[in-house]
C-alpha cells in the first residue's frame, strides 16, 4: 500500500475506521512519523473520531413512530388536512406572522451556520491566547528568523531526552569500539 | 399513505434549513479563508482555494506587535523575510495548549543554554532529523546517561565544592557542563570495560528486552571463544572484543531504568528520577565509578579550571577544539552580558581578554575584531559577535557530529 499526500485523507478514514490491515496501519504511522504537518492532522481527526464514538444511535422506544405519525396525522385532521397540499415553507399557520416567523428562522440559521463554522474549524486552530503570544514571546529572535514552521513543530515534538541532547550538542561515545 | 406527505415537507424542511445552515458555512469559510484562521492557513496550504493570500496579513494586532517587540528591525525587513516570520507565527498559534507549553518551556531552556545553543539549534535539528531511529536511539542513550552520571557525581561532591562548580557566578557554563557530564560518561565506560577486560563475563546475561537476536548470537560466540581461549588468559583483542559487547548490551539493558511513568514526559521529579538511574548504574559497577568519581572530585576540589582540564583529557583528541571553541564562545556572550556593569580599567582589561581570545583562539580575523569598538551599543556588538559566531564558530550540526 502506498501513501502519499494525495491519498493522505483516503489513508487516514480508512485507520481511523480500523480497515488497514496491522502491517499497513504500521507503515502509515511510520510515514505520518515523517509529515509532522498531516501527523497534526491525523491527531485532530483522531480526536475527532474518538469524540464522535460517543455518540451511538440510539434504541426507539417500541410503538414510538407509530405514536408519533398517529400524532401528526390527528394535528393535520385539525387543520382541515389543507397543510398537506402546502408547500414545506408554509406549514407554519397565519399570513404575516408566518412571514416573520420563517424569516427569523432563516436568520437564526444562517446565524448558526455562521458561528459554527467559525468555531467548528480544525482542531488544531486553537484560539491565541496569552500561552500563544508567550510562546511567541520566548523565540529568540534569531531563531523565529532562522526556523520554518515544520522545525519549529519538530522542537515541539521530540521527546525531552531528544531536546535535551540537541541542546547539549555532543554525546559521549558509549557504543562500539571507540572512545 | 400518511407517511408520504410527511417525509416529502420534512425533506424539505430539512433541505431548506441544511441550504441556510450551509450558507452561513460558506460566509464563515469565506471570512475564515480571508482573516487566515481557515484550515489552509494552518495546515500549511492542504486547501489552496482557502489559502490566505498573505501570512503577514493573516497575523492579529497583539501577535504583530510581539514580534515587533522580538526583532526590534521588523519594519525594515524586505517582506519576503516578514512573511517567513509571519507563517512561524501562525504554525506557533495552530499548536494545540499542550504543545505550545512544552515548545514554551523549550524555549526557557534554550535561552538558558546561550547564544551558542541558539545559534547552533537550526542546524543541529535539521542533522538530528535526518538519522534514523536506529541511528538516534545509542545517541540519546548516550546522552541520558552522562546525566544521570553527572548527577551522582555533583551529589556525591563536597558542599564547598559542589557550590562553587555550580555558582551561577564563576561555575561551570552550559556547555562545561555538558563536557563535564560526557567526560565522566568516557572516564566511566573506559573502567567498567577494563574491568570486564581482567574478568571477563563467562556466564551468560539475560539479553535485553528487544535485544536484536543477532548481537546477543554474536555476544555469546564470543563468550564461547574467551571461555575456549582460557578465560582471563585469552588473548587481550579477543578479550576486549567481549568486554565492549558485554557493555554495549548492558547499556541497552539500563535503557529502561529512564523511562518515566508518565510516558517519557518531564514531569516534577524528574531530576530525581535521573539521579536514580544513574545510582542504578554506577552500582552495577561499584569500582569502577569509585576510580572516576575519586579523580574527577580531586579535580573539581582544586577548582572549575582544573575540572575542565581532566574532562578534556577524558574526550577523544578529535573532539576537543570544537568543545573548547563552544566554552570560549559562551564566556564571550556571558562576558559581553556584564561589560555594561563594570567601568575604567576593568573594563579595558576584559575588552582586551575578549579581543585576544576571539582573535587567537576562536580565529576571528582580526580586521573584523577591529571594528568591535567599546563605545557600540550593547545591542550592536552583540549581533556583530553573533555574525561572527555564525562564521567562525565550531562546525554546526547536530548530535553525533563531531
Amino acid at each position: 500500500m502506498t501513501f502519499d499526500r494525495d491519498v493522505f485523507r483516503e489513508r487516514l478514514t480508512e485507520y481511523l475506521d480500523d480497515r488497514l490491515s496491522a502491517e499497513d496501519a504500521q507503515a502509515f504511522l511510520a510515514w505520518l512519523e515523517r509529515h509532522p504537518d498531516l501527523w497534526k492532522e491525523a491527531e485532530s481527526a483522531r480526536r475527532a473520531w474518538a469524540l464522535l464514538g460517543h455518540y451511538r444511535d440510539e434504541p426507539v422506544p417500541e410503538g414510538f413512530s407509530d405514536r408519533v405519525l398517529a400524532r401528526v396525522a390527528a394535528g393535520r385532521a385539525d387543520h382541515g388536512g389543507a397543510a398537506a397540499t402546502r408547500p414545506a415553507w408554509r406549514v407554519l399557520p397565519g399570513g404575516r406572522r408566518r412571514a416573520v416567523a420563517v424569516a427569523a428562522a432563516v436568520v437564526l440559521a444562517l446565524g448558526a451556520g455562521v458561528l459554527w463554522g467559525r468555531r467548528s474549524g480544525p482542531t488544531d486552530a486553537t484560539p491565541t491566547g496569552p500561552d500563544a503570544l508567550a510562546a511567541l514571546d520566548a523565540v529568540p529572535a534569531t531563531l523565529l528568523d532562522r526556523l520554518d514552521a515544520d522545525s519549529l513543530v519538530q522542537l515541539a515534538s521530540l521527546s525531552d531526552e531528544e531536546f535535551d541532547l540537541l541542546l547539549a550538542g555532543d554525546t559521549p561515545s558509549l557504543s562500539g569500539e571507540g572512545g | 399513505m400518511t407517511r408520504g406527505p410527511l417525509r416529502s415537507r420534512a425533506l424539505r424542511a430539512a433541505v431548506l434549513w441544511t441550504a441556510v445552515v450551509g450558507g452561513g458555512l460558506a460566509l464563515a469559510g469565506r471570512a475564515r479563508a480571508q482573516d487566515g484562521t481557515g484550515p489552509a492557513a494552518n495546515r500549511g496550504g492542504a486547501a489552496p482555494a482557502a489559502a490566505p493570500a498573505s501570512a503577514l496579513d493573516a497575523l492579529e494586532p497583539g501577535e504583530l506587535e510581539a514580534v515587533r517587540r522580538r526583532i526590534p528591525e521588523w519594519d525594515r525587513l524586505p517582506r519576503e523575510k516578514q512573511e517567513h516570520v509571519a507563517r512561524l507565527v501562525l504554525r506557533l498559534r495552530s499548536l494545540s495548549p499542550e504543545d505550545r507549553e512544552r515548545f514554551l518551556a523549550r524555549m526557557k531552556a534554550l535561552d538558558r543554554a546561550g547564544p551558542v545553543t541558539v545559534e547552533r539549534l537550526p542546524d543541529a535539528l535539521r542533522d538530528f532529523q535526518k538519522l534514523s531511529r536506529e541511528s538516534r536511539d545509542p545517541l540519546v542513550r548516550a546522552h541520558v546517561i552522562a546525566r544521570a552520571l553527572s548527577a551522582v557525581f555533583v551529589e556525591g561532591l563536597p558542599a564547598e565544592t559542589r557550590a562553587a562548580i555550580l555558582a551561577p557566578e564563576g561555575g561551570l557554563g552550559f556547555h562545561e557542563q555538558v563536557q563535564v557530564a560526557n567526560a565522566l560518561a568516557m572516564a566511566w565506560k573506559r573502567r567498567v570495560v577494563d574491568g570486564l577486560l581482567k574478568a571477563p563475563p563467562l556466564a551468560a546475561e539475560t539479553p535485553a528486552n528487544g535485544a536484536a537476536e543477532a548481537a546477543t548470537a554474536e555476544l555469546e560466540r564470543l563468550r564461547e571463544q574467551v571461555r575456549g581461549a582460557g578465560g582471563a588468559s585469552a588473548p587481550e583483542p579477543l578479550r576486549r572484543a567481549l568486554a565492549q559487547r558485554v557493555f554495549d548490551a548492558r547499556l541497552a539493558a539500563w535503557k529502561g531504568s529512564f523511562e518515566r511513568p508518565e510516558g517519557g514526559r518531564k514531569g516534577e521529579g524528574d531530576a530525581g528520577v535521573v539521579l536514580a538511574a544513574g545510582r542504578r548504574l554506577v552500582a552495577a559497577a561499584p569500582d569502577a565509578w569509585a576510580a572516576v568519581a575519586g579523580e574527577a572530585s580531586t579535580a573539581a576540589a582544586s577548582g572549575r579550571a582544573a575540572l575542565l582540564a581532566w574532562a578534556e583529557r577524558q574526550q577523544p583528541e578529535a573532539s576537543r577544539p570544537a568543545q573548547r571553541a563552544r566554552a570560549l564562545w559562551e564566556w564571550v556572550f556571558d562576558l559581553e552580558k556584564r561589560r555594561p556593569f563594570v567601568t575604567g580599567e576593568v573594563l579595558e582589561k576584559l575588552d582586551a581578554l575578549q579581543v585576544a581570545v576571539l582573535t587567537t583562539t576562536l580565529r576571528v580575523p582580526s580586521a573584523k575584531v577591529a571594528t568591535l569598538a567599546p563605545s557600540m551599543p550593547p545591542l550592536r556588538r552583540r549581533a556583530l559577535l553573533l555574525e561572527w559566531l555564525r562564521e567562525h564558530g565550531p562546525a554546526g550540526g547536530g548530535p553525533g557530529r563531531k
